[in-house]
């Protein structure tokens, strides 16, 4: 049990620590254990939190980490994602692991990432003066439970087990020789490991809860503390009030950082961005600066993708668009609204304000913003789920046009997949509109459908295209 | 430590993408050399982390997603610490609960960058809709005095952009730095031209000189960039003891000496101040001949300068001003576009948070304007209409 004085930064001393705390004694275990590892002081990290317990790594010429109150464990384990060679050990206070940072003591052991995590537990808070600590023993007083604690202590290696730590034990500061040991063996265990060492803090625990000197603590701590072992052949009873002691669970499983490299070992090479450079896409000019497109129906009929292919289409002819979209509850199941500016200049405005192309795909759509499409602009129905009833007569006196297409039965019962539906609509819209290019429109449809779903579509857009040209044709002969 | 293989690189050449500004800030947070990504899910930021765990894996870095925001803060400052170019994303809420470790990574200097797309609040508010009443938030977040550097994109390329720079930034003056966007920049797509990867400047941290046995970590003297101090990776050879404390040049916390205090506080002060010109941003249009001035910032700067184009074309002498860093504040960029104004308007969706800024502004400058507030707080995206109704009627 070598102890290297070297590796104490004096230059920090004294601590703050009062005398009879028992957070000196376990520094130096700690120490110990990495000598008697050869651990290199380059390889460690000591990272700790804020209290009496958090100085610790001040003191240690490791490279030193304190962090913020309750969060040292996620900040260790940035580091050690990131760094998985280092060894990375956390000196925590009770109030620190177990109340404030609680939540991360949890999911790091759920995790089983490789730290290793030193409590030092004096059942109080001891650098704020003496105040209850999820650790304090019930009725104790301390300075915020003048009347008692009404609490029950937390058994933080109960929770640590429970939450799937690897490496579990308790020991307590008055078991010096026992120690390094246990810290050694916690370095040692890849994966989460946790040991709760209980330190007395006569200052804050001890003056208060009739400790007459600091011995008295110490005493205590080895007269309460029982071996595991012996623990075992004990009733429940005979342990009131006990001090388990030593290794409560030691359990190999794949570590967490161990898992991520594996991982990403299996990982194909990166995505590529795919390109929409302009291609040669004749068309039509537009016939306004600015071209609104609303498409509206329900969620799972596609439009959020309708739009954004239509977007990637003008993109490819060259021009400007933008895309948004009604977002929140209604992206499930119900509403659903994607919309597209189209224009040769920069957009500036995002949003639609009055369409020059309504698509309705369900009654609530049509009825809710058919009045506001432009004068001049087009309406395009999907007859089977849409009935405009009179309203289509005023919306041509008001100076749209309205057409209708059965889409969905179209897709449902001649193409057999109701999924088409929205690619059958940007034919129609496309057949409709002289300024789309057919081919711009499908090469945009095709590079966002998987493969095996392209020959299905291309058909759909096809024939949708082609009925919206022959809409056109009769809207114009009319 | 995680590294990239570097393989040859093809030459491929600038593309044009039709991108989400969520998926865009993703791309630029991988384009800028983003080696770790903590997050927690939260709308409307929750897309950057959903493309950052298929696309840093991918890279060979680390992604994680961490049991709440105050541990993403952590890991992310942890993880920089030890070297990683380190990033999260999140929104309202999720933004309150990384501002102690923000403040940490002040102190401590630490680089990493925060993306907090705005929706409306306080509290759970309106996940779904936007607003920009995270302003302050991300300028006084964090508890303490201390500066801070946020860019507001108002377009899908420029959070593609932005992000790269906030992570140069982030490197060169060893601090946090904050993408500032909101819901409607967040979830809309626009056409991006995202420019091959050899072209994109990258700046990496300054490191000490390899073996300096005499490294002090906050040492600023003779360094690189003016009042940033070299930072060495930890577990690099060093062994520099690192703390939320104030402390002296040598990493060791000093807390009961002024002078340390006011050192350490003046250095941090002026590492930005004095290098504002090199991180402030901002747009001026049309200000020559301006007796009205509309200021107006992220999202909101579109409709905005939609209104500036028609009242002009109208014959109405309306300038336009974009803070694109809205801190550090450009206050002489605002002060020069404002030369020959008498009305100032502030466009934003908040109750006016930048609107005090601006009055500051011309406080501070001894400049009577008139400063009127335009102000949506019930998260409706501000149309070009509204606020041309409002340049009728000041100017
Ligand atoms: C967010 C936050 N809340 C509260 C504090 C104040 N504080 C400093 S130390 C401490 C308690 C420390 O107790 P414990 O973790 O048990 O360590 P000990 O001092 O007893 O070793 C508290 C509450 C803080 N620093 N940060
Ligand atoms: S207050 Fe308690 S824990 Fe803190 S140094 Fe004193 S004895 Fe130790």
């Amino acid at each position: 049990m070598a102890f290297d004085k070297s590796l104490l930064r004096t230059a920090e001393f004294p601590t703050i620590w009062c005398p009879g705390c028992g957070h000196g004694i376990i520094t130096q275990a700690a120490i110990r254990a990495c000598n008697d590892m050869g651990l290199a002081r380059d390889d460690v990290y000591a990272v700790s939190g804020i209290g009496c317990s958090a100085r610790t790594p001040a003191y240690i010429d490791f490279n030193s980490i304190q962090t913020t109150h309750g969060r040292a464990i996620a900040f260790a384990t940035g580091m050690k994602m990131f760094r998985p060679e280092k060894h990375v050990f956390l000196l925590l206070g009770d109030g620190d692991c177990a109340s404030i940072g609680g939540n991360h003591l949890i999911h790091a052991c759920r995790r089983n990432i490789d730290l290793t995590v030193l409590v030092l537990n004096n059942f109080i808070y001891g650098m704020t003066g003496g105040q209850v600590s999820p650790t304090t023993p019930h009725n104790s007083r301390t300075t915020t439970t003048m009347y008692g604690n009404l609490d029950e202590p937390l058994d933080i290696c109960g929770i640590a087990m429970a939450a799937g730590a690897t490496f579990v034990a308790r020991s307590t500061a008055y078991h010096a020789q026992q120690l390094p040991g246990l810290i050694e063996q916690g370095f040692r265990n890849r994966g989460m490991s946790l040991i709760e060492i209980l330190s007395p803090c006569p200052t804050g625990f001890g003056n208060r809860n009739n400790y007459r000197t600091p011995a008295d603590m110490y005493d205590e701590l080895r007269d309460n503390a029982v071996p595991v072992e012996k623990a075992k052949n004990m009733s429940e009873k005979e342990l009131e009030g006990r001090i388990v002691t030593g290794v409560l669970k030691n359990a190999g499983r794949e570590e967490y950082v161990d898992r991520y490299s594996a991982m990403l070992k299996n990982i194909g090479a990166p995505d590529e961005l795919s390109d929409l450079a302009s291609g040669n896409y004749p068309a039509e000019p537009m016939r306004s600066e600015r071209f609104e497109c609303r498409l509206s129906g329900s969620g799972g009929q596609g439009l959020i993708l309708a739009g954004i292919i239509f977007s990637e289409a003008m993109i490819r002819q060259g021009k400007n668009a933008v895309h948004t979209q009604s977002y929140g509850p209604e992206a499930r199941g119900g509403a659903s609204r994607s919309e597209v500016v189209v224009s040769a200049e920069r957009i500036d405005f995002p949003e639609v304000s009055a369409p020059d192309i309504l698509l309705a795909m369900t009654q609530d759509a049509f009825d809710r913003f058919s009045a506001g499409v432009r004068k001049g602009g087009a309406i395009l129905i999907d007859s089977t789920l849409v009935n405009p009833g009179p309203a289509a007569a005023r919306i041509s006196s008001d100076g749209a046009r309205c057409f209708e297409y059965p889409i969905s039965d179209y897709a449902k019962n001649t193409l057999g997949d109701i999924r088409t539906a929205n690619i059958v609509a940007l034919g129609l819209l496309s057949g409709l509109n002289g300024f789309i290019s057919r081919d711009a429109m499908l090469d945009s449809v095709l590079s966002r459908l998987p493969a095996r779903a392209h020959d299905l579509n291309k058909t759909g857009f096809e024939h949708g295209f082609n009925e919206g040209r022959a809409m056109l044709a009769a809207d114009k002969g009319g | 430590m995680r590294t990239a293989k570097k393989g040859k690189k093809a030459k491929k050449g600038k593309k044009i993408c039709f991108l989400q500004g969520n998926e865009a800030c993703a791309e630029g947070a991988i384009a800028a050399g983003a080696n770790f990504f903590a997050g927690y899910p939260i709308t409307p930021a929750t897309e950057i982390a959903e493309v950052l765990s298929r696309r840093i894996p991918q890279q060979k870095g680390c992604f994680i997603q961490m049991e709440d925001e105050l541990a993403c803060m952590g890991a992310v400052v942890g993880a920089s610490l030890a070297g990683a170019r380190a990033m999260t994303a999140t929104s309202g809420p999720g933004f309150t609960l990384l501002q102690e470790n923000i403040g940490y990574a002040m102190i401590s200097e630490i680089p990493c960058v925060i993306v907090a797309v705005q929706r409306g609040g306080p509290s759970t508010g309106l996940p779904t809709l936007s607003s920009q009443s995270d302003v302050m938030q991300s300028r006084w977040g964090t508890h303490g005095d201390h500066p801070s550097i946020v860019y507001c994109p108002n377009s899908v390329s420029e959070s593609f952009h932005l992000t790269v720079r906030c992570f140069n930034m982030a490197e060169k003056y060893r601090t946090p730095v904050t993408l500032l966007t909101d819901a409607i920049m967040g979830h809309m797509r626009e056409r991006v031209e995202i420019p091959e990867p050899g072209d994109i400047e990258l700046y990496r941290r300054v490191q000490p000189r390899p073996g300096q046995g005499d490294y002090r970590p906050y040492d600023a003297a003779g360094a690189p960039v003016k009042g940033v101090p070299p930072m060495a990776n930890i577990g690099d050879g060093y062994r520099h003891y690192i703390s939320g404390c104030v402390h002296d040049e040598t990493g060791s916390p000093k807390m009961s000496s002024h002078a340390v205090a006011r050192r350490l506080a003046g250095r941090l002060r002026d590492k930005i101040s004095r290098n504002r010109d090199d991180i402030v941003m901002s747009e001026s249009l049309h200000a020559e001949d301006a007796d009205t001035l509309l200021i107006a910032y992220g999202s909101v700067a579109r409709p905005a300068y939609e209104a500036v184009l028609r009242a002009r074309r109208a014959g109405k002498h309306v300038g336009f001003f974009r803070p694109i860093s809205l801190w550090p504040s450009p206050d002489k960029e605002i002060l020069a576009a404002a030369e020959k104004v008498k009305t100032v308007v502030v466009v934003e969706m908040n109750c006016g948070q930048y609107a005090g800024e601006v009055c500051r502004i011309f406080g501070e400058a001894g400049r009577a304007v008139r400063v009127v507030k335009l102000n949506e707080i019930g998260s409706e995206f501000i149309h070009p209409d509204r606020i041309h109704s409002v340049i009728q009627e000041v100017c």
